[in-house]
């Protein structure tokens, strides 16, 4: 029985991932589980996202406390002294209360020791066995002792126990003897478990169930995840894109969408939400890589663009890359004449049968709809990722699994659990800068195999020779205990204050340098590993091995000689919050912090609570909006300032003072450690489509309220025309609103219940149900809504004819125009963000094109923005149903409580610093901080950094032409000497 | 719509004054920053003036720079002082401020730009030489083509002679004799015509055809700069050996207008390298040449600097060791200038290239 105070997360994806660094961020102590021998999920394998085609996991990592963790690529490893990882686990059972889970989970061996293996892949050259790779979608073959991913850190390898024969050959060829062949798995016990997280994410749909995509015997059609190995230069044919049948060079090239989504015969009546827009950013890379010649096509039925930033996308995927979007429903891929291509046959949008030939199909799969969720998920103190309920993007996996972590977080803190503080290394700090820099050098030898190879005499005497003082050990092996005590009990009696280790994989990569630090007392940034065995590796003779060796150690022995530790700057922390705007995000965040015992001042520009849910008619919406206006007005923690604005604001993370000012002129000043910026929107106005010129033509909004009225009457034979995407998704709105689509298809199934002999018209361009809401389009087909598409050449118009509504559109399928006359044209204008730009000024933020407040990252960072400490959620960020505006309340709220969760902010140990003396105050590196970190002095006339935002990326340094700002342990002097050392 | 006035007087040098002194007389600016003699310098000097009646040495139109006076214009606009204070600066000098001015070292508010069109400086002691023989040598340089054709190289290879961006211009080219052509561009110079009630009058008509001329002489010499300065710095080896006898005064970099670093970082604790790196080097390659670091040093003025470079060649003129420093910095800034469609003092409001991130173009690398 193993006690545990952990929290526990299951599945290591990005959600998971999310969700452990939300928690580890917030002092809490975290078990990160994954049934996969690695991490990372499905997102391990795709190199490029949108909107820029860069990966950009890594801007999830920990911008606070970063020296927690190590700041490595997040595809490689994750490295946080809060979390633990345990890899090839998965829960067995779960038992208990909430706050007190009892939970079994069983770890299947790894096959390798991480702490003994150097990562020189003998075991693996030694294996007999070959099999098929998952990572490369079947493109490669592995061994049965693999890198499960070829990027990871450490680059240690694993044994797949259910192709090893056990024949010893790895074990035997192992020079640390690291590999052990006992493959039982462990079933380990963990109480007191405060609290599970499930980020499984889903499992995607198997294409070869189906025969129509002819999957499986046709190895020209592949799944989106196995394209995006082909396209990555780390893929079988090295970034070419080439084809599996026959390594012919692609050209044409069609993506298949809604394969297992969107298909009530095999259960699927759900939209599996990312892959309209995987598919459009797979179309474009593809295009790009293959040049003039390419014709890449999309199969779709619907377009879904429903992201902020998605519709522009996609345009100018269709109009600068060539990318041709089909309508249509593919009835059959089946090989061509020449049976290495690929024949797809389906009915255009004019209803004519067309075949096609293409060199590749690429299927956009989605949502198994066979997977569920274990039983154990819904039970009390176990809290679901929505990304692990359905198909999602980045960026909505993101958001929903910082509201499972403030979930969980809420409920554990309702029991009083302890969250750990960091504490500032300035304990050791005093002694060092009054010593004069000494460093001890330490040799690992590796057992014997190093001593043959290296010229040992000639490194100890070149060693000798450089500048300062240095003590050289050699000890046998640092990686085994008997090594590693030696080490430490050497270090104890030494008055070096910098270490140089020259060892290996375990030393380079483990977080044991902490460990070593406080055994030792020498910092952690004055320390440095090289790893010898692997140049030992890469050089052939011995004079150039050990030349190299040599070089690497002068190049640390420089780096650590010209460090000069200075004292890390502390911030105390205001506990507590400003929120702008009190609809349904900012309400959500201010409650979420409250519950946590921050205050929270909620500024509101109206007079009244609830934003455009006070609108909302419908019942259900109303009861929710009722009873969080009611918990945010009696919560004794939140001051609510109505009628009231921002007018000033300044101050780093954790301590901002911001005035307000209120409508009766009286101006106060707050502090506080975060703000939230809830800005929301409202409806978007229209002259379009004749409106206001008749009592007959509404705008959706109006009609959902007057639907209300117990007065509404429409003829029970009345013609009603919905007009979706007005003025929207099309320059200069190019933007889907996202809620418009349901609403109007819930109003049509309203009206088509209360008045059956009505008909009910949808003009459309592409209906946005993604995930579950698919259910509702659905309905609204069953119940005899009749749909029309349209597209922006030919939209429908609307005319009055002495008081007579006529609509006028072209039915696509007959190809003939089409009348009504109408009883009554709902418009569907959208939203448009509420004005921001004087908040934007004020904090110094960032606005879209469109006015929609920008996010520092829209995919890895949706509620941050480029400044630490102040947040966003909602509408004033970018269009989303309240549901959605919520759930980025409590996300924003998460991210806030890294900040208030602490006493004191400490800046990490790399940042920036201004050599005031040098600077000639050219405000460059304020210019391209993108951090928001620095801000000109006017009253001293210096350019400041504000330590608790900046990151240490070091751009102000390259751009400043005289180094007068320098990054701390990147000065000139140590770089400089180290490249000296390399030359 | 630019409007022409004509001012006649005994030379171009008198008309100058005339108007520079009845600008400070009517009070329409506070102060006047000119080149100007002294009485203990034939070389004229920038020279800050308050005083009409001090104005006797004035003398813009000098064909002699012994600095570019971008830093001095900088200087005395560096803070607001609430004074209306009046530049007169040829084009290279003008445009080196623009630049400045966006590198916060100064500011243009209640600033009037006078720019002087320039035919060219010549090196400061050749100027000397003939001002010492001729009195108002300025108005003989301006009468005799072959004396203009004694110009530095970079000023020989100059396009840009004609100010533009400023609110008054001193334009020479076509102007009868004994005058000068008042122009105005913005409505600030338009306004200070009227108020010193300057003569109105059509631009001449011999104006147009001179400045092509001047215009087509210079870009094909140019031309066949760039085309030379490349064959001479291609290659790594052949740039060492074309800057091998730098001494690391780094007076090039003073008298650069653009170089505004308070403090050059090749004179900072980071390139001030102890014995013991020295004698590590030489020990590892077996001799080291001193001053170290000199090609590094040109190559960080031009990583930091071509983009900004006006081409006005007082590095080359101060140079000791006689390195064409500006051939080489105008051939490189051509190109630096043309990757980015950048053109320093073109317009205030054009950003710096390096301050602008773009993530379209970073995208396209994929």
């Amino acid at each position: 029985m193993i006690k545990n105070t952990k929290i526990l997360v299951v599945g290591a994806g990005i959600s998971g991932i999310r969700s452990a660094l939300d928690l580890a961020e917030t002092g809490h102590r975290v078990c990160l589980i994954d049934k996969a021998p690695a991490m990372g999920g499905i997102l391990s394998q795709l190199d490029h996202q949108f909107p820029d085609n860069h990966c950009g996991m890594c801007r999830m990592l920990p911008m606070i406390d970063r020296d927690n963790g190590q700041q490595f690529c997040l595809r490689k490893g994750l490295f946080h002294e809060n979390i633990e990882i345990l890899l090839s686990t998965e829960i067995i059972s779960i038992e208990g209360n909430a706050g007190n889970l009892t939970v079994t989970i069983s770890r299947r061996p790894q096959g390798v020791d991480p702490d003994r293996c150097t990562g020189c892949r003998d075991c693996e050259s030694e294996c007999n066995i070959e099999i098929s790779d998952e990572f490369s979608a079947g493109f490669r073959k592995r061994k049965a002792i693999y890198l499960p991913t070829p990027h990871q850190i450490p680059n240690q390898r694993v044994i797949d126990w259910d192709t090893c024969s056990l024949c010893g050959a790895c074990r035997d060829a192992c020079p640390t003897g690291s590999i052990d062949l006992d493959n039982q798995p462990e079933t380990l016990v963990l109480e007191n478990i405060p609290a599970v997280i499930i980020s499984t994410g889903v499992e995607l749909y198997d294409p070869g169930h189906v025969d129509l995509y002819g999957f499986g015997h046709l190895p020209n059609v592949v799944t989106a995840t196995a394209f995006e190995r082909i396209l990555s230069s780390s893929g079988p044919y090295q970034g070419r894109l080439f084809r599996p049948s026959d390594g012919k060079a692609l050209k044409k090239i069609a993506w298949i969408q809604c394969v297992g989504s969107r298909n009530i015969m095999i259960g699927a009546d759900y939209c599996s939400t990312a892959c309209c827009m995987f598919a459009v950013k797979e179309a474009l890379l593809a295009s790009r890589k293959i040049g003039k010649d390419a014709r890449t096509a999309i199969f779709y039925m619907d377009m879904r663009t429903f992201g902020r930033d998605f519709q522009r996308y996609k345009d100018r995927a269709e109009k600068d890359a060539g990318i041709r979007f089909v309508r249509c429903r593919v009835h059959s891929i089946e090989p061509a004449e020449n049976d290495k291509d690929i024949l797809i046959s389906y009915i255009d949008s004019s209803g004519n049968p067309i075949d096609e030939t293409f060199d590749m199909a690429v299927l956009s799969t989605g949502k198994n709809p066979e997977f569920q969720l274990p039983e154990f998920a819904s039970r009390e103190g176990v809290f679901t990722v929505n990304s692990a309920r359905g198909f999602m993007d980045i960026q909505g996996a993101v958001i929903s699994a910082s509201v499972a972590s403030e979930k969980a977080g809420r409920s554990v803190s309702k029991k009083g659990s302890a969250l750990l503080q960091q504490r500032p290394e300035k304990l050791y700090f005093d002694a060092v800068c009054e010593e004069k820099p000494q460093l001890q050098i330490v040799l690992c030898t590796c057992g014997d195999f190093l001593k043959p190879v290296l010229d040992w005499d000639r490194i100890k005497a070149e060693l000798k020779n450089m500048p300062g003082r240095i003590e050289i050990a050699r000890i046998k092996m640092i990686c085994d205990q008997n090594g590693w005590d030696e080490m430490i009990a050497m270090l104890r009696n030494t008055t070096a204050n910098r270490l140089l280790l020259a060892a290996c994989n375990p030393l380079v990569y483990l977080p044991r340098l902490k460990e070593l630090s406080q055994e030792t007392g020498i910092m952690p940034s004055l320390m440095e590993v090289i790893n010898l065995r692997s140049m030992v590796d890469q050089a052939t003779d011995l004079a150039f091995r050990t030349r190299a060796v040599l070089c690497e150690l002068e190049m640390s022995i420089r780096r650590l000689f010209s460090h000069n530790p200075v004292e890390p700057a502390l911030y105390p922390v205001s506990k507590s919050a400003l929120i702008v705007g009190a609809g349904p995000a900012g309400l959500t965040a201010a409650i979420s912090l409250a519950v946590r015992d921050f205050k929270v001042s909620l500024v509101e520009k109206t007079s009244r609570l609830g934003g455009n849910w006070s609108n909302i008619q419908s019942a259900e919406s109303r009861e929710t909006i009722r009873t969080l206006v009611t918990e945010v007005e009696n919560h004794p923690l939140i001051t609510i300032h109505s009628e009231a604005e921002v007018i000033q604001s300044f101050g780093n993370p954790g301590r901002f003072v911001t005035r307000i000012r209120s409508n009766n002129k009286d101006e106060k000043s707050l502090l506080h450690g975060v703000t939230i910026l809830a800005t929301g929107g409202r409806a978007a106005e229209t002259t379009a489509y004749s409106y206001r010129k008749n009592n007959k033509i509404t705008t959706l909004f109006e009609l959902e309220e007057r639907l209300q009225q117990p007065d509404f009457a429409v003829g029970s034979n009345a013609t009603i025309v919905f007009i979706q995407c007005v003025d929207s998704r099309e320059e200069p709105r190019n933007y889907c609103s996202r809620i418009c689509c349901l609403k109007s298809l819930k109003a049509a199934i309203t009206l088509r219940e209360v008045y059956p002999q009505s008909q009910v018209y949808i003009f459309y361009r592409d209906i946005m149900t993604y995930g579950n809401s698919e259910q509702v389009y659905t309905q609204a087909r069953r119940k005899g809504v009749m749909f029309i598409p349209y597209d922006l050449e030919n939209k429908p118009r609307v005319r009055i004819e002495s008081g007579r509504i006529m609509v006028e559109g072209s039915d696509p399928v007959l190809d003939e125009p089409v009348f009504f006359e109408a009883d009554l044209v709902a418009l569907a204008t959208g939203i448009v963000p509420n004005p921001a730009a004087d908040l934007v000024s004020i904090f110094n933020l960032k606005t879209t094109c469109d006015g929609f407040i920008r996010e520092a990252d829209s995919k890895w960072r949706p509620v941050d923005t480029g400044r630490e400490g102040i947040f966003i959620c909602g509408v004033g960020r970018s269009p989303s149903r309240a549901n959605e505006a919520m759930d980025e309340g409590k996300a924003a709220a998460q991210r806030a409580l890294r900040i208030l969760s602490k006493d004191t902010m400490i800046a990490s140990r790399h940042t920036a610093r201004v050599r005031h003396v040098f600077c000639s105050l050219c405000e460059t590196c304020m210019h391209v901080c993108p951090h928001g970190a620095r801000y000109m002095d006017f009253e001293l006339q210096r350019v400041q950094v504000d330590h608790a935002a900046c990151q240490g990326c070091g751009v102000c340094a390259a751009g400043c032409p005289n180094s007068a700002t320098i990054i701390e342990s990147f000065e000139e002097n140590g770089i400089m000497g180290a490249i000296e050392a390399a030359l | 719509m630019i409007r022409y006035a004509l001012v006649k007087n005994r030379s171009p040098v008198h008309a100058v004054k005339s108007v520079l002194e009845k600008m400070l007389s009517q009070k329409l600016v506070d102060a006047i920053l000119a080149a100007a003699r002294n009485p203990y310098s034939l070389l004229p000097m920038p020279t800050l003036f308050c005083d009409p009646g001090k104005m006797e040495g004035i003398d813009p139109l000098a064909p002699v720079a012994p600095f570019n006076a971008a830093r001095q214009a900088a200087a005395v606009t560096k803070q607001p002082t609430g004074k209306r204070i009046a530049l007169v600066l040829r084009p290279c000098e003008q445009r080196a401020l623009i630049e400045l001015v966006k590198l916060k070292q100064c500011s243009l508010e209640n600033v009037i730009l006078i720019g002087v069109e320039c035919l060219g400086r010549l090196e400061n002691q050749a100027y000397i030489q003939h001002a010492s023989e001729v009195s108002d040598f300025t108005s003989v340089f301006y009468k005799n083509p072959d004396m203009q054709a004694e110009v530095t190289r970079a000023c020989g290879v100059c396009e840009q002679f004609t100010p533009a961006g400023v609110d008054l211009t001193i334009s020479l080219l076509g102007a009868p004799e004994g005058g000068v052509g008042i122009t105005a561009e913005t409505e600030t110079g338009d306004t200070l015509i009227t108020q010193l009630e300057l003569a109105v009058a059509d631009e001449p008509e011999s104006r147009a055809a001179a400045v092509g001329k001047l215009l087509q002489g210079r870009i094909a010499a140019r031309d066949a700069l760039f085309k030379a300065t490349v064959e001479k710095i291609n290659h790594i080896e052949k740039f060492q050996e074309l800057i091998a006898t730098c001494l690391s005064c780094h007076s090039c970099r003073i008298s650069c207008p653009v170089c505004y670093c308070k403090e050059c970082v090749f004179i900072t604790d980071i390139f001030a390298h102890p014995p013991e790196t020295l004698l590590r080097r030489a020990m590892k390659r077996g001799a080291v040449k001193l001053p170290t670091d000199t090609t590094m040093f040109h190559l960080t003025r031009l990583a930091h600097m071509s983009h900004a470079c006006v081409g006005c060649g007082h590095c080359s003129s101060v140079c000791p060791s006689n390195i064409p420093v500006a051939d080489i910095f105008r051939t490189v800034a051509a190109q630096t200038q043309a990757l980015f469609d950048y053109q320093p003092g073109r317009d205030i409001s054009e950003p710096i290239p390096y301050l602008v991130f773009e993530e379209e173009l970073s995208e396209s690398s994929v």
